[in-house]
């Protein structure tokens, strides 16, 4: 796969439109899957995968190839997912977990994952734009410290210094909003 | 449960999730396109604005210069009359 890639760049880098769009269709799942997790919002996040292919096209010339080409695709999304927080960060009104009160599970211990994820998202929207980008990696991604300190440019200690306070804040904001009791997850 | 273990049970069905499928391809390489089209005139743009700006420069330079040896046709009218005796 990376050996066509590199050919595909390649042929990129020379002026070949066609080999581009034949990397944004081998990728845009991922990608998609990525930024799904900054916009649950359907055309927001269409936006933003365009974007972030947009922005790879542009920055083509500094892929140096150490890595293979999804994972500096991720790393743009990544990035891309953050700025588009930052600028939604005044605008953006929460979803009150109020709304999830009767949330429909398959059994006791087992809710749907796309009201699974929606609960998430809307716990996590309540943290600041640093500790939410922490934990959406950890927790949708499955990022280790190391992965998201790589992913920023950030240093690993603080990433593990913001997961643990971040943790913390989302379990008593998860405490305060008794997630537990509305998932029926407390007897 | 603890709180902590509750979320991260919760991540574990949201993981699950089916995202939605877009076929981004076309609307991309339209935007790359009207992206260059744009760079370009701007890049046009800019060499007109720095072509005319060194201009600008080289005429100012000149005309500051030639500002010292102008002479007022104002001026040259009334050069006779410092001459004659009023009195």
């Amino acid at each position: 796969m990376e050996s066509i890639d590199r050919k595909e760049i390649a042929a990129c880098l020379g002026g070949d439109d066609k080999s581009y769009a034949r990397l944004v269709q081998r990728y845009e799942a991922q990608i998609t899957k990525l930024m799904w997790r900054f916009s649950r919002d359907p055309a927001e996040c269409e936006e933003l995968v365009q974007e972030v292919f947009v922005e790879a096209y542009f920055s083509l010339k500094s892929y140096r190839g150490r890595a293979p080409f999804l994972h500096w695709l991720r790393k743009i999304g990544t990035r891309v997912g953050y700025r588009f927080w930052k600028e939604q960060a005044k605008r953006k009104a929460l979803v009150p977990l109020t709304d999830f009160d009767a949330i429909e599970k398959k059994d006791t211990n087992e809710v749907d994952s796309q009201i699974a994820a929606e609960i998430l998202h809307s716990l996590l929207a309540r943290l600041s734009k640093a500790d939410r980008l922490v934990l959406t990696l950890m927790y949708f991604e499955q990022n280790s410290t190391r992965e998201i300190a790589a992913r920023m440019g950030w240093n690993r200690a603080m990433v593990k210094m913001r997961a643990l306070r971040a943790r913390k804040k989302l379990k008593k904001i998860a405490e305060r909003e008794n997630l537990l009791e509305k998932l029926g997850w407390i007897r | 449960m603890d709180t902590l273990e509750g979320i991260e049970k919760l991540a574990r069905q949201a993981r699950e999730e089916k995202t939605p499928q877009f076929d981004v391809a076309d609307q991309v390489l339209q935007q790359i396109r009207s992206e260059e089209t744009e760079a370009f005139s701007f890049t046009v743009f800019d060499l007109f604005a720095t072509v005319s700006a060194i201009v600008a420069s080289v005429v100012g330079y000149f005309s500051i210069s030639a500002w010292k040896f102008i002479a007022s046709p104002l001026m040259q009218f009334f050069a006779p009359l410092q001459e004659i005796r009023l009195w």
